[in-house]
């Protein structure tokens, strides 16, 4: 079955969202310009009532003052709000998950959508969904849109900007070969004025030249990039439609520069301690564990080291990454050698009691190594299940009572910044 | 140079010699086997100065002397030739030999014997000990799987073979599987070895064994040999202290599951299709021995085998392809899977008695 591929794309966005957000711009002439006061602003957007007066062609990209001359008098010229423009573009996504659950945001004021699924759901007509659409933006946030709908993005697209503003094109393979065929191929999705003379070159001026030139050919003049722009000026390409996921955090650091170069190792890691203990906290929070932990260096001479050693397991706990992190001082700063910021990372995340997806073999040299580790150092070491008592405990206390509530004794015996004296 | 020698003979010993030369020599007449033809007997010999390959075999010799003939177009060509005696004569001018049959004539161009090193001095090797061929090719076949290639650690590329006593004992590892076996020997003298020969040369004694009548082995100072009777291999040894990684397996395993070998076997490589990164788990409790695999794209495999469990339940992941390999070297209609703790070694055994074993180390889940 062939794809429902729709491009719902706003028209002249910036102008529309100004209007919507103040009704009295509505039906007036409105250009958005950089910095209407400055004469080197540059236009953004113009609105399709300020485009009907003006003497000649006025897009977004000319100068203000090129614009001006062609522009009526009455023209408000508006100042970019980024933020209303976020929100309108995140309501008008919001309207679109609605209709189908495929969506992927192309650029602030144009989305693809998948219709494949849903169709079905209003009537199987994409002619009668796309109206539902429309009409929803209308509605719901003030502003119109045209929608182009294809059987995949390219066509979307193509179909999009066949009639704007407030459009409703459905290019069916045949009225794709009727309509988009005798369009100079410069205009086809992803032709650029670099690939155009090529094309030239070969004898191609059309889209429908391009969709019936000799594949071979093609790819011999356009390598790998042919037989891609052959799908797309049939209208065949076969690029999804990507849906954007929230991002997963990958990794949690933090990082001080010190009020001034600190020499002392101990004070060093009294640094390192805080940054851990910070780290750790927010990596609790977020409920992981880091296999691998990272120390950032800073010389006085800005010169910048990143030392990271991974764990052979992962662990939340402060002290790990405390240590860790000290053991990377020890190796690859000079005792003695003043720095002038410390940061702490973490990365390598894994949810605890997750099902492992990596897996690490056991060799005889790590059943060696620990060998000699219980043979060489009898310590002590406060079980790991008493180490995770604490930093839990010290989380709940500070959520409640704040982050200096309670901290670890040496963080209180020495202030470690102020404790730089040996420099 | 001159001598006649059955076809069937003469491909047999270039085929078994042959096993010596290297795949890629750099030394050209390496490439070679060399025929010594002296009394009624014709020698081979081959080496890739790791392991040499030295038998004889009979042939009515006419004039004596000794040739390098290329040994892939030799067999190949030996191969191919009728059964009956074949007529070889040599030129030692040029090194080349014309081999008449049936009024056809075919040439070899070879090497002369003088540029092939000397043999591997026989006499170094110090009072050799009997070894029924089938006991040493069952220590070969249950050690020789577990060595290693990291060349930096040249000991996993080998296999430790020791001797005190009447028992050699065999251990291999490449530093996550270990291997060990032991075989009695008949030791009246009382000799002591502890050396580690190269993978290699025990594989090839490994293919010579079948054919074996008897077998002798015997250390000396920088080599080994295997005397099969028909046949001899010297092996270089690999330098270095063997470390005991024996005591790294434990001694004493709580848990202790009896399975049919085959079943365990067959499960293991469909479980081994599902595997992620290699990634199986074996679970033991009452309801018996659970295998599972899964890799989310692929799908999922869970095994359920019908098992003897003693001791406490336990729930390990191993690399299959580890324990696959362990498994198949192994005889006989059961199999003993032993456990100790999350972060040791499982052991696998063919029986409770059996001294033979080879031990897995686990893979390390978070």
């Amino acid at each position: 079955m062939d794809r429902i591929i729709a491009l719902t794309d706003a028209n002249s966005f910036f102008a529309s969202c100004l209007q919507a957000a103040d009704p009295k711009l509505k039906g007036r002439p409105v250009v958005v310009a950089g910095d209407p006061t400055a004469r080197r602003g540059v236009i953004l957007a113009v609105s399709y009532e300020a485009r009907r007066l003006a003497l000649g062609p006025v897009r977004a990209g000319m100068p203000l003052g090129q614009a001006r001359r062609l522009l009526p008098p009455e023209v408000v010229i508006c100042a970019p709000d980024h933020q209303l423009f976020t929100n309108y573009s995140d309501r008008m996504a919001a309207v679109l998950e609605r209709f189908s659950p495929i969506n992927e945001r192309a650029s602030i004021d144009e989305v693809y959508s998948d219709w494949t699924g849903c169709a079905h759901l209003f009537g199987n007509d994409p002619i009668c969904m796309a109206r539902l659409v429309k009409e929803a933006i209308r509605s719901d946030i003030g502003i119109t849109v045209s929608v182009g709908i294809g059987r995949s993005k390219v066509t979307a697209k193509v179909a999009a900007e066949l009639q704007k503003p407030d459009g409703l094109t459905l290019l069916t393979p045949e009225s794709w070969r009727e309509r988009v065929y005798p369009l100079p191929v410069g205009d086809l999705f992803g032709v650029g004025p670099k690939t155009v003379p090529k094309l030239q070159r070969m004898g191609i001026y059309t889209v429908g030249e391009l969709a019936e030139a000799e594949a071979a050919r093609l790819n011999r003049i356009m390598g790998i990039y042919g037989p891609h722009l052959r799908a797309a000026a049939r209208g065949e390409d076969q690029e999804p439609v990507r849906q954007h996921l929230p991002e997963e955090t990958k990794s949690v650091s933090n990082s001080t520069t010190l009020p001034r170069d600190v020499a002392g190792r101990r004070d060093q890691r009294l640094v390192l301690l805080e940054l851990s203990d910070q780290v750790g906290r927010r990596l609790r929070a977020l409920g992981f564990a880091a296999r691998t932990v990272t120390l950032q260096v800073r010389y006085p001479s800005f010169e910048t080291i990143i030392r990271s050693r991974t764990l052979s397991a992962p662990s939340e706990l402060t002290d790990v990454i405390h240590a860790t992190a000290c053991q990377l001082l020890d190796e690859h700063v000079p005792a003695g050698q003043a720095v002038r910021l410390l940061g702490v990372g973490v990365h390598n995340l894994s949810r605890p009691g997750a099902v492992a997806e990596t897996r690490t073999q056991l060799t005889l040299f790590d059943l060696e190594q620990r060998a000699e580790s219980q043979a060489h150092a009898p310590k002590p070491v406060v079980p790991e299940a008493k180490r995770r008592t604490v930093d839990q405990v010290m989380d709940q206390i500070r959520e409640r009572f704040g982050g200096r509530a309670i901290m670890r004794s040496s963080q209180l015996e020495h202030p470690p910044v102020d404790g730089a004296k040996h420099w | 140079m001159r001598f006649t020698i059955e076809q069937r003979l003469l491909h047999d010993a270039v085929r078994s010699a042959a096993r010596a030369v290297g795949v890629r020599q750099a030394v050209p007449v390496l490439s070679g086997v060399c025929l010594h033809a002296a009394g009624q007997e014709l020698r081979l010999r081959a080496t890739d100065l790791e392991v040499e390959i030295s038998l004889a075999v009979p042939a009515d010799v006419a004039e004596e002397g000794a040739v390098v003939l290329p040994a892939r177009y030799l067999q190949e060509l030996v191969r191919r030739l009728p059964p009956g005696p074949l007529a070889i004569r040599v030129t030692p001018t040029n090194a080349t030999a014309r081999i008449e049959v049936d009024g056809s004539e075919y040439v070899i161009h070879g090497f002369d014997a003088g540029q092939f090193p000397a043999p591997g001095a026989e006499g170094a090797v110090a009072s050799a000990v009997a070894i029924e061929p089938k006991h040493l090719a069952t220590v070969l076949r249950e050690t020789g799987f577990a060595t290693g290639h990291d060349e930096s650690r040249p000991w996993f590329t080998g296999v430790f073979l020791s001797l005190r006593g009447n028992q050699v004992i065999a251990l291999a590892t490449d530093g996550s599987i270990l291997a060990y076996s032991e075989a009695p020997v008949h030791n009246p003298a009382d000799s002591a070895f502890s050396v580690i020969l190269p993978g290699r040369s025990l594989q090839e004694t490994g293919r010579l064994l079948p054919e074996a009548q008897g077998c002798r082995i015997g250390a000396g100072h920088s080599q080994f040999q295997f005397d099969l009777g028909h046949v001899s291999l010297t092996s270089r040894l690999l330098e270095g202290q063997y470390p005991d990684f024996r005591k790294y397996i434990p001694t004493e395993f709580p848990t202790q599951v009896c399975v049919g070998r085959e079943r365990f076997l067959a499960a293991c490589e469909r479980a081994a299709l599902a595997a992620h990164q290699s990634s199986i788990r074996l679970d033991a409790g009452a309801e018996g021995l659970k295998l599972t695999a899964r890799t989310p794209e692929v799908g999922e495999v869970t095994e359920r085998l019908p098992a003897r469990v003693g001791g406490p339940e336990f729930s390990v992941p191993l690399n299959v392809h580890y324990v696959l390999s362990g498994l198949r070297s192994l005889e006989g209609p059961d199999l003993v899977l032993e456990f100790a703790g999350p972060r040791t070694a499982v052991r696998f055994r063919s029986s409770q008695e059996a001294k033979s074993f080879f031990a897995v180390l686990p893979l390390l889940s978070f």
